[in-house]
């Protein structure tokens, strides 16, 4: 492939072709690994838009990349060809204190966008575990959502404009500034969650809500799941919509309280972590509200933390869960599927079958609120039959989330991994119906091909 | 192939490449890139294991570029010990290459052998000096001025002192005092507050005039053949002393004596158990200060003048000797003192050693980020307790336009007690 060209767009330090270079970006956190043809780390929208075109007039494929954090394979480049890296446009360019907007470029760091809009007294819920390491424009991509997701909502939520480069190099703003906006088609929520198969973002503009006067965190001790997990249907019932309400199952507990002994009370059966945000009166009333319930619904023990360190403490088993299992074995499969919160029991008990029956690690924890769970294996890949309970396991599961009503992907998208069970989500109408907008917007199949379908 | 590098092939396989690391590494804070990462130096380093990479000269700089700060591996959720990894890949590295002429000499002539040691640091540090009008032409420049090194004393730190330092007064402990190669011969002034310091407390110091380096630069470059002979003569020299405890003002050293045990273990197996009964007795003297009983009464009763302080937490202390709370807790003994905390305490200088030398730029990059928490800080003081980010520290300061002097611990509390140690035994 002659990438001379490129060295006409972007300045040579920004083009990385070197056997090592290609070899660090052919990886993500999927662990599988596909080597890029070149890396490319463009500084503005011109460069990108210009990688865009040489690529598309050259029949190159280009993958966009933010943090390589994602979990479903979205920042590999899958047919090699271009791996266009965010990493050189994470510039927050500004926060619009009178309209509650921040304009930003895609490689920004989440985290680093919480800080910046927090100090200014502003919230930007959404919250991906992830969010120490992904970019937004990682987030946008695969409509990220996080433990907030419940209350606030996720990363497509949040979008306003984004300034997106098409197949062909040419570049649209969809989407505004403004509160509402129905000009034309939603191309700008159609872009969040394209996982990049449909435009390439390089620049964002986001809504941010005035944070909240007061935060309470509770930490709620059940002796089964199945009690814990029907609290969660309960505490929507009463009308209480939680910032934050995490489940965390039995095993989970186990393998967290091998590794830090004491962040989880002793003798649980499952956890509910749970959080209520807004003004100070209206917390102090849903306090009431809520602890009254965890009562009624059996929990042994309720503990409310009284000040940030507290906080810390509460969340600390929540936080140690993954590690806590990519300790237990070399490979970590983390799962995503999604269901109808009602269903929630139903989802729990269905993994712990699929355990039994693959004679796997399986542990369950995650946004109960809004029915997304984390079904997670701790596995080692290199052993072959493991590996193919695995995959049997993570193909039942999918199974029993779209028996239940439920989707096979609320947050981690579906990349190259899940594409294969797409057809068994949708219709063959719904799958064609998505394929023929790709095919509109990139004939040529040159925006990160190989995903989704 | 690479034998030092296949034992830690399942390792390298833990790591998920979630990219936790991303987070805290401060290389890659500085330069946005995925082959300045934990994850990316690693899957580097699995490459070569799995035969799809040689040790190229690429290889070689990646390797060389981490700081082995050890934040990465504080965070991992898999527990990679990343900063044993990289220095095992430069010892395959310094392997593979042989050793350069200059370098060998450097190592077993003057490192080695001891004695050319000090007359070269003071013929460099001399020959600095003399330069420093001419910072034009100073191979480190960071934003256009020259960097700014200590000045080198005249004469070394134990070649001050005798073998043993009594204390006025009742003995109430007795310890051996590591000195290591930069208080010895660069800070000496640090040397003299540890002597100070403990005399005052009523402890023997005790320094033996056979000590060599401890090798943790010539271990970071990748020479372990010559830190194994430096191991035993420092073992040597340090035996049957009895002593309560080694105290060291430098964590590079002690996190590198800390090591000798697994090093000597496979080297020289006769020297194993003497290296464990060694290593054992290391104590930063953070550690030592607060085990020894009489330290808080007397700190507690000096006169206090008002000072506010921050204090940074060198890595080798804090990830690589697990000593964070105990410099927090002498300084809070010392009346007058307010310590503030940088956001980011812990976060690494950029002096990283012979780290800052082969990587100035680099170096200089990550340090700025120290720089402005400190700026932020407000403090008066910046207190650390390792010679080398004393060094880096004063380095930052002068480039970012702070004039606050970096101080070690054990000189605040030297300062902090009434007078320094007066009679008996003194520095000749």
């Amino acid at each position: 492939m002659n990438l001379s060209a490129l060295n006409d767009i972007l300045p040579s330090s920004r083009i990385l072709t070197s056997e090592e270079e290609l070899l660090v970006y052919s990886s993500d956190a999927t662990r599988l690994e596909y080597r890029p043809d070149v890396v490319v780390k463009p500084e503005n929208a011109a460069q990108v838009c210009e990688l865009i075109r040489w690529a598309t007039d050259n029949r190159v494929p280009v993958t966009p990349r933010g943090a390589g954090s994602g979990l479903s394979g979205g920042a590999l480049a899958v047919r090699g060809g271009i791996l266009l890296s965010f990493e050189a446009m994470n510039r927050i360019l500004d926060i619009d204190r009178e309209n509650l907007i921040v304009t930003l470029e895609p490689g920004v760091i989440t985290a680093a966008l919480h800080q910046a809009v927090e100090a200014e007294g502003f919230f930007y819920p959404p919250d991906p575990g992830s969010m120490k390491v992904s970019t937004i424009g990682g987030n946008i991509a695969e409509n990220a959502g996080g433990p907030r997701g419940l209350k606030y909502g996720v990363t497509r939520d949040y979008v306003m404009a984004l300034d997106t480069v098409l197949a062909g190099g040419s570049s649209a703003r969809f989407g505004s500034r403004t509160v509402k906006c129905v000009t034309g088609y939603d191309m700008r929520s159609l872009m969040v969650g394209s996982e990049g198969t449909l435009g390439v973002v390089t620049g964002a503009t986001l809504r941010l809500l005035p944070k909240p006067e007061s935060l309470v965190t509770f930490l709620a001790v059940y002796h089964d799941a199945d009690q814990a997990a029907c609290t969660v249907t309960e505490i929507i019932r009463r009308g209480i919509v939680p910032t934050t309400l995490e489940f965390i199952d039995r095993y989970t507990i186990d393998a967290v309280e091998n590794w830090r002994p004491g962040a989880f009370p002793s003798g649980a059966g499952a956890v509910l972590l749970i959080e209520l945000d807004g003004f100070e009166s209206e917390v102090r009333r849903q306090t009431e509200i809520l602890e009254a319930l965890l009562h009624d619904t059996g929990a042994g023990e309720v503990r409310r933390a009284a000040n940030n360190a507290e906080r810390e403490a509460l969340w600390l088993g929540r936080r140690s869960a993954f590690a806590a299992l990519a300790r237990m074995k070399p490979s970590t499969i983390a799962e995503d599927a999604t269901v109808p919160r009602g269903r929630i029991p139903d989802m729990v008990r269905g993994i712990r079958r699929i355990a039994e029956r693959y004679n796997l690690i399986i542990c369950t924890f995650g946004h109960a609120g809004d029915g997304n769970l984390h079904p997670t294996i701790a596995a080692d890949l290199r052993n072959p039959d493991e590996a193919r309970r695995v995959e049997a396991a993570v193909a039942d599961i999918f199974k029993v989330a779209l028996e239940l009503g439920g989707t096979l992907s609320g947050e981690h998208g579906i990349g190259i991994a899940k594409a294969p069970f797409m057809k068994n989500e949708l219709s063959e109408a719904g799958l064609n119906a998505m394929k023929a907008v790709k095919k509109a917007l990139d004939p040529l199949d040159i925006l990160n091909p190989g995903k989704i379908f | 192939m690479y034998p030092l590098l296949e034992r830690y092939r399942e390792d390298v396989y833990k790591c998920i490449r979630c990219g936790a690391c991303r987070a805290v590494c401060p290389t890659f804070e500085a330069e946005l890139d995925e082959s300045m990462t934990a994850r990316g130096r690693m899957a580097l380093v699995e490459a070569v294991l799995d035969g799809k990479l040689e040790l190229t000269e690429k290889f070689a700089e990646k390797m060389s570029t981490c700081i082995t700060c050890m934040a990465c591996s504080d965070d991992c959720p898999s527990g990679v010990p990343v900063e044993e990894i990289i220095l095992a890949a430069r010892a395959e590295i310094a392997r593979a290459r042989g050793v350069n002429p200059l370098q060998r000499f450097i190592a077993r002539k003057v490192i080695l052998s001891g004695w050319l040691l000090a007359p070269l640091i003071r013929l460099g540090g001399l020959a600095e000096r003399m330069m420093r009008p001419f910072s034009a032409i100073s191979p480190f420049k960071w934003k256009g001025r020259a960097r700014k090194l200590p000045d080198i004393p005249g004469r070394p730190l134990r070649d001050s002192y005798p073998e043993v330092v009594r204390p006025d007064g009742p003995v109430k402990g007795r310890v051996a005092f590591y000195v290591g190669c930069n208080i010895n011969l660069i800070y000496t002034d640090i040397g003299r507050s540890m002597v100070n310091v403990l005399s005052r407390l009523g402890v023997e110091v005790v320094m033996p005039p056979d000590e060599v380096c401890c090798g943790a630069p010539l271990f970071g470059l990748g020479d372990r053949e010559t830190v194994v002979d430096l191991a035993a003569k420092n073992l040597h020299a340090f035996s049957n002393l009895n002593v309560d405890a080694i105290v060291l003002a430098c964590p590079t050293c002690g996190q590198m004596l800390q090591k000798y045990p697994k090093m000597l273990a496979e080297a020289r197996p006769e020297l194993k158990a003497e290296a464990e009964a060694f290593a054992a007795k290391i104590m930063d003297i953070n550690q030592y200060l607060l085990r020894f009983t009489e330290t808080r009464e007397l700190l507690g009763s000096a006169k206090g003048s008002p000072m506010k302080v921050t204090y940074h937490d060198p890595c080798h202390l804090k990830r690589g000797m697990g000593v964070s709370r105990e410099p927090r807790e002498v300084l809070k003994a010392i009346p007058g003192l307010t310590l503030t905390e940088m956001s980011a305490p812990d976060r690494c200088c950029g002096f990283g050693g012979t780290f800052s030398f082969a990587h100035y730029d680099l170096s200089m990059k990550i340090g700025e980020m120290k720089a402005e928490d400190i700026r932020r800080t407000d403090a008066q003081v910046v207190v650390t307790s390792c010679p080398g980010c004393r060094m880096g520290l004063s380095d930052l300061l002068d480039k970012s336009g702070q004039e606050i002097p970096v101080k070690h611990l054990v000189q605040v509390v030297e300062e902090a007690l009434d007078k320094p140690k007066s009679g008996g035994q003194t520095a000749r």
